[in-house]
């Protein structure tokens, strides 16, 4: 009993003692690290496995220590120690061996000896070393470190090193601390960035940027955009959304400025597959259901989907467009499928029509970013007749003059003119309205040698129609409309060429007369300075224009014999005037050639200024990521060789041969040396 | 030399020989104004065959809704990325036509998103000068489509090089005459085809 009484005073001293040991071991290795770190400024990570060290020292020491008590905890290792510091004649070594246990003369003889008080001393003798140097390692960390160093190292996390006093600093511009936090439809995870060269994030996150001091006087802009810095205890911080496009964050400390490259990443549109139909069809009668089926995949997460269908009706030059949507809904997760039934009835598709379908999908991002689509098909609603034609190339419809003015722009001066007419002195209205009289006459004109059609060799129109002695010039426009229908009708029993001794009128297109009539009427009232009048017999005009390019047209059978140039008789025969000799000379310096001189002027920065170099280099980097990600990449690691004291020079002679325009070995010439060359 | 030869490309969707006097024309103010060895007649290449890869100058038009195939995608993905340069121009000249709709969403699944191409880019200057940027047509100025003049044209680049120039100005309609008939127009409208021929053969 009175032994373990003993084990227990020192089970008590051995415990504290241990404490003591790892933590004074624990202390110098926080102590030794501290002042690693206020000299050379160690990253987060540094100081993580620092402190990591620290702790696994000491509870591994502490393991050791409470192992090696826990092998000496029998009765005779006790007692041996016991007996070292207070000899008792070896009494309790006898007493503590199990062969002598219950000997009553050697309990006699122990309990007249006292060895309790001198157990607890020698125990508590133990204690007295670990806590001098326990207590000295605390009182050289409290006089050494402040609070904020102590915990950069116990606690170390990105961006504590804004947490030292801000006389630390030399600038309010370094070092910065960034956190960017993502979109929450992207999860909005939240990164901080210690001192960073530039941010890469997804678009459309939060960025927050802080630095050292207050933010009088700090100024903080994004191209022509000034940000508002606002104070944070003893930091200055600013908030911003992260740019759609690569720009430059410049803060400005007095004559000192920090640049901070910001480098988004496009949130990708959806890919979007067409399962069903999977292929083109031609149909002869637009009846009867389509299954529509899709599948949508997305990197962050998908939002809506719906199948897209745009009938495509006309021929020629005149097409009318109908659009519409079908099977829209919700989606969720990154992939989903979409699934729909089309019925063509009720697209009231008509011979010729043309369906295009897709199926499309969004996804939770920036909408500007656009739609994820899939392949289209088409289905196609044959013409009636359409398999009994040869299969001819139709010649194209003769080009009309583009020069002239079109019936609907002399509209719009007619209405304009109009318009301004209470404005206007009567002479002045009727001198304008002539103008457009005049406009008008040459457009009837054109009109008029496409309408009369001369088996003569006479091919004025008007002109020679007027010409004539005989009843057809005295007929009027509505006479002359009525005896080309008659003419071109199709049970017409009078031969068209032998009509009469003169050169007959064969109206071939009866819509483009009506127009050239519409547009006798509306120049009558243009030349006597009335547009007012005149418009309703212009629009006439264009609408009839307008039925006659709907209307059927009857081409030469064949294919368009394509037109070849004399090179040889054209060679070098344009006007040499329009060839200016100042033209040629170099103008302003293209774009390439602008970069590549700001490039050669960074790097011939190195040598004196680094850090200048390294924002001259990161301008241009973050410009040339869109267009010319390559070379922005090689800058990039040029930016970051320098900041790390490496070699610049195989990034930036990539990059420099790129922004000349040097040919790049590539492998092979690909599709071009399948073509044969 | 080789023969510089005019190439319309033939897509499967839509009507992509709407403008069959273009080559000739284009060809002929070429011979008119450079010392390029050109061919006399245009040629017309699948998208989809391996023999677009001949032809380092393209032009693709029409008035319907455009959407390539995955063979055609991918010729086209390969051809812009080999530095060939296409042309595409809206035979609608409407902004919000589906011609104008699909073939930028075409554009943009291939060959990634267009950027506006500055007025003072070097194709305006790679042989005739054009202060302006791209030269305005007379279908814009008339009022067609969408009664717009567009100020500037759109391009995919590749390392600061053209490869696909995209145009909403109704070329195609503005070009499509015999080039016998050029005789009769008080100025030549085809120069810009020159500027995007030299363009393509000297970038």
């Amino acid at each position: 009993m009175r032994l373990n009484r003993a084990r227990r005073t020192v089970d008590r001293a051995l415990g504290v003692r241990i404490l003591l040991i790892a933590g004074a071991g624990y202390g110098a290795v926080v102590l030794a690290a501290a002042l690693l770190d206020a000299v050379l400024e160690l990253p987060s990570w540094w100081r993580r496995i620092l402190a990591a060290m620290a702790g696994v020292g000491a509870a591994t020491t502490a393991l050791r220590l409470i192992l090696l008590a826990w092998r000496s905890r029998s009765d005779e290792s006790l007692a041996l120690w016991i007996e070292a510091h207070h000899p008792l004649d070896y009494l309790l070594v006898t007493a503590a061996d199990p062969r002598c246990a219950g000997n009553p003369e050697l309990e006699k003889a122990l309990a007249a000896r006292e060895f309790e008080p001198a157990v607890s001393r020698a125990a508590w003798r133990g204690v007295r070393r670990p806590a001098i140097a326990a207590a000295l390692i605390g009182v050289a960390t409290m006089v050494l470190l402040p609070a904020p160093r102590l915990a950069r190292v116990v606690r170390p996390r990105a961006g504590d090193v804004l947490n030292l006093p801000a006389r630390t600093f030399s600038s309010r511009t370094r070092p910065l601390v960034v956190r960017y936090t993502a979109p929450a439809y992207a999860g909005g995870e939240a990164v901080t960035f210690e001192d960073p060269t530039s941010i890469r994030g997804l678009e459309g996150g939060s960025l927050e940027v802080r630095g050292p001091g207050n933010p009088d006087g700090l100024v903080v802009a994004m191209g022509d955009t000034l940000f508002q810095a606002s104070k944070d205890e003893s930091r200055w911080q600013v908030r911003l959304g992260m740019p759609p496009s690569p720009a430059v964050l410049r803060i400005r400390d007095g004559p000192v400025e920090r640049l901070l490259g910001l480098e988004p990443v496009r949130d990708t549109i959806p890919a979007v597959r067409l399962v069903a139909p999977d292929r083109d069809s031609v149909v002869r009668v637009a009846s009867g259901r389509i299954r529509l089926a899709a599948l949508a995949s997305d990197d962050r997460g998908l939002a809506r989907g719906w199948f897209e269908l745009i009938v495509s009706s006309g021929t020629g030059e005149l097409f009318r467009f109908r659009t519409s949507a079908i099977g829209r809904r919700s989606l969720g997760g990154r992939s989903d499928s979409l699934s729909a039934i089309l019925r063509l009835d009720s697209l009231q598709l008509q011979p010729g029509d043309i369906l295009h379908l897709r199926a499309v999908a969004t996804d939770l991002g920036p909408g500007y970013r656009g739609l994820g689509s899939s392949e289209t098909r088409t289905i196609r609603v044959s013409r009636p007749g359409e398999a009994d034609t040869a299969a001819v190339v139709l010649m194209p419809p003769l080009p009309g003059d583009t020069a002239a003015l079109s019936e609907r722009l002399l509209i719009q001066l007619a209405e304009a003119l109009e318009a301004r007419r209470s404005r206007l002195a009567r002479p002045v209205l009727v001198r304008e309205s002539q103008d457009i009289g005049r406009d008008q006459a040459n457009l009837r004109k054109q009109v008029a040698d496409i309408v009369f059609t001369r088996l003569s060799t006479d091919v004025e129109g008007e002109h020679a129609h007027r010409a004539q002695a005989d009843t057809a010039s005295d007929l009027t426009p509505g006479e002359l409309l009525r005896q080309a229908e008659e003419a071109t009708a199709p049970d017409s029993e009078e031969q068209l060429d032998f009509q009469r001794e003169e050169t007959p009128v064969v109206a071939i297109n009866r819509p483009l007369l009506e127009a050239y009539n519409a547009m006798w009427d509306a120049s009558r009232e243009l030349d006597i300075g009335e547009p007012g009048r005149a418009l309703p017999h212009m629009r006439a005009a264009l609408e009839a224009i307008q039925r006659a390019r709907a209307a059927e047209r009857v081409y030469l059978r064949g294919r368009a014999v394509p037109a070849v140039v004399d090179v040889n008789r054209v060679r070098l025969s344009g006007k040499r005037e329009d060839l200016r000799p100042v033209a040629r000379a170099p103008g302003p310096a293209g774009l390439w050639e602008q970069r590549l001189r700001r490039f050669v002027a960074a790097i011939s920065l190195i040598p004196a200024d680094v850090p200048a170099a390294r924002d001259s280099l990161l301008v241009l980097r973050l410009e040339l990521l869109p267009d010319a990600p390559a070379v922005a990449a090689s800058l990039g690691e040029a930016i970051a060789a320098l900041r790390g004291g490496r070699n610049p020079l195989p990034p930036l002679a990539s990059a420099r041969a790129a922004l000349a325009g040097e040919p790049s070995l590539r492998r092979g010439l690909g599709g071009w040396e399948r073509a044969g060359w | 030399m080789v023969t510089f030869a005019f190439a319309t490309l033939q897509y499967e969707s839509g009507d992509w020989d709407s403008a069959p006097l273009v080559p000739a024309n284009v060809v002929d103010s070429v011979a008119r104004y450079t010392e390029l060895d050109v061919a006399p007649a245009g040629v017309v290449v699948s998208l989809s065959s391996r023999d677009v890869f001949r032809y380092p100058f393209t032009y693709l038009t029409g008035h319907l809704p455009v959407r390539f195939t995955p063979a055609e995608r991918a010729n086209l993905i390969e051809y812009v990325d080999r530095s060939g340069f296409l042309f595409i121009d809206d035979h609608n000249h409407d902004i919000d036509g589906q011609f104008h709709r699909t073939v930028t969403d075409e554009l943009t699944r291939a060959c990634g998103p267009m950027i506006v191409l500055p007025n003072d880019h070097a194709l305006y200057r790679a042989f005739f000068t054009f202060s302006n940027g791209p030269p305005t047509t007379s279908h814009e100025l008339n009022g067609w489509g969408d009664n717009l003049v567009h100020k500037t044209l759109k391009a995919v680049v590749r390392d600061g090089r053209i490869g696909v120039l995209y145009s909403n100005k109704d070329y195609s309609s503005e070009w499509s005459y015999h080039p016998e008939n050029k005789r009769f127009l008080p100025v030549d409208n085809t120069k810009f085809a020159v500027n995007l021929v030299v363009y393509a053969l000297t970038r």
